[in-house]
């Protein structure tokens, strides 16, 4: 607490909104692995390489003349029919199948993502600016923000109450909570679950792209981006309960904090803070804050 | 009816069901009877195509549906209610019953006949099903498992676990029901299912071995032998 008194409260309140920031982005990654797990019974390793390649589509439309508002609209564009794609084609013809050929399916479409990408766009990282209706800072009375960063948090968070609304109140999102509590008793009931696999798993692929979208201004666009941001997501993932889409969103947040605070005392051990924190939930919730055990 | 043909169904590589046979016919209760560990379940599940036969054939009103999704047996009538009943514990009973109810083609929730036998449900509908008692849960699987134009309704051991009282309650609503839907029912209380069923099947070892009528089995010790654990 000493410490705390010695830390000037605009930095603090700063760090906590960078965590915010960190936070809400790696919630948009995790809600995806999140519903893609639950429902389809598939850990997506590819999710990092699409958030990636989110980021590649930005940069790509600003090469050709558009703009960051342009790029909120051909991101998704472009990460619908890539994931209708990918579904369709070739994840299809796994399910059912061994839970290794998932695996190693995804990891071989990671690396295939992120090669096309480096074969495209080229192995040096981009930096995409930040659009300019946004580059000014928003005085907050005791510390002024970026106008960007606000917006990324009022986004990413208008987001994650789109998905909640539509699990919550629609009938397919009805279905695809039901699917993840019980697979086969939804067929029974006469819902053809192949139609929501490919909607949930194109709705997840598309808020990780948009998701690299919205980080890359802040972070830049290189090819290892995914991967860089790919474990982050498990530790989220795995905090908020396997399969959880409230547990992924509040975890989110959670470990957006825990890996950014830290840096106000010691930058060095911020970057393990977010696994001794994942031990410490593991051990008081072995199956995370929202998950059940024997799934 | 519903007709099986023939079926041979495998778990991995392990045989379970060598070439059972049986039909339902309109208006008709059906009991499968055996021991545990016969094949009772699997049959079951593969008339639902949720482990679907390797050999043989599964007739519902002459056409063939063994090779179909597993979503299509719902909308040509077929309800199925497993042995752990398969409610959403998570969703509302609203929300269990609507899914039903779009499943077979009636979005907004037509699921009116599914209180004609278990009106108390109408009171649980904002409930989370995971909190209702063993007996509204067997309940809420049955009346979900009738939502829309059902033919035949397949129970597995519809009254396993429950009190005297519920099994009474879930008895009476079977009798209602096969007035105008078929029904084939695996349970372990022989007594009961003499009682409700029209006509027996008793399996062993992955074959059917008696076919009959209930006052068959009563008569005859060495049927009565395939039910009981020696």
């Amino acid at each position: 607490m000493i410490i705390m008194v010695a830390i000037d409260p605009s930095y603090l309140i700063t760090q906590v909104l960078n965590g915010l920031v960190w936070g809400l982005v790696l919630a948009l990654i995790a809600m995806g692995l999140a519903l893609i797990y639950g429902l389809l019974d598939i850990v997506n390793f590819a999710h990092g390489a699409f958030y990636a390649f989110g980021a590649y589509v930005a940069w790509q439309t600003l090469l050709s003349g558009g703009n960051y508002w342009v790029a909120l609209l051909t991101v998704p564009l472009a990460m619908i029919l890539l994931g209708l794609f990918v579904e369709s084609t070739l994840l299809r013809r796994l399910y059912g199948q061994d839970t290794k050929f998932t695996l190693i399916f995804n990891f071989g479409l990671m690396l295939v993502i992120v090669q096309t990408c480096r074969f495209i766009w080229g192995a040096r990282g981009k930096p995409i600016s930040i659009p300019s209706e946004l580059a000014f800072s928003v005085n907050l009375g005791i510390l002024s923000y970026p106008a960007y960063r606000l917006f990324v948090i009022a986004l990413t968070s208008a987001i994650a109450i789109a998905v909640f609304v539509f699990l919550r109140k629609t009938h397919v999102g009805m279905a695809t909570r039901a699917g993840i509590q019980n697979r086969e008793m939804v067929q029974v009931l006469g819902v053809n679950i192949g139609r929501i696999y490919t909607l949930i798993y194109t709705i997840g692929i598309c808020i990780a792209g948009i998701a690299g979208l919205v980080a890359s201004p802040l972070f830049g666009v290189y090819p290892e981006m995914g991967a860089e941001v790919l474990i982050p997501a498990f530790v989220v993932v795995v905090v908020g309960g396997m399969g959880s889409f409230h547990g992924s969103i509040l975890a989110g947040i959670l470990v957006g904090q825990v890996a950014t605070l830290p840096i106000i005392w010691e930058p060095r051990i911020a970057q393990v803070m977010i696994y001794i924190f994942m031990a410490i939930v593991l051990l008081a919730r072995p199956a995370g804050l929202f998950g059940e055990l024997g799934r | 009816m519903l007709e099986v043909r023939d079926i041979h169904t495998f778990y991995g590589d392990s045989h379970i069901l060598f070439g059972v046979s049986l039909e339902i016919k309109e208006q008709e209760v059906v009991a499968l009877l055996g021991r545990n560990g016969v094949g009772k379940t699997t049959t079951l599940r593969s008339i639902m195509g949720l482990t679907p036969p390797k050999k043989g054939t599964v007739l519902m009103n002459g056409e063939d549906i063994t090779h179909e999704p597993i979503h299509r047996r719902a909308k040509i009538g077929i309800g199925y209610v497993p042995e752990d009943r398969g409610i959403f514990p998570g969703l509302t009973v609203h929300e269990n019953l609507t899914i039903a109810a779009d499943g077979v083609g009636a979005p907004g929730g037509n699921y009116e006949d599914a209180f004609k036998f278990f009106p108390e449900l109408g009171k649980y509908l904002p409930s989370r099903a995971g909190r209702l008692s063993g007996g509204e849960q067997q309940m809420l699987a049955v009346a979900r498992a009738l939502v829309g134009t059902k033919h035949v309704l397949i129970l597995d051991e519809p009254t396993q676990g429950l009190a005297p009282k519920v099994v009474d309650r879930i008895t009476h609503a079977i009798k209602g029901i096969s007035k105008k839907t078929s029904i084939l029912m695996v349970e372990q209380n022989t007594d009961l299912a003499l009682r409700l069923a029209d006509r027996v099947y008793i399996m062993r070892d992955g074959n059917i071995v008696f076919s009959g009528v209930p006052q068959q089995v009563r008569d005859n010790e060495e049927v009565q032998s395939y039910l009981v654990i020696s």
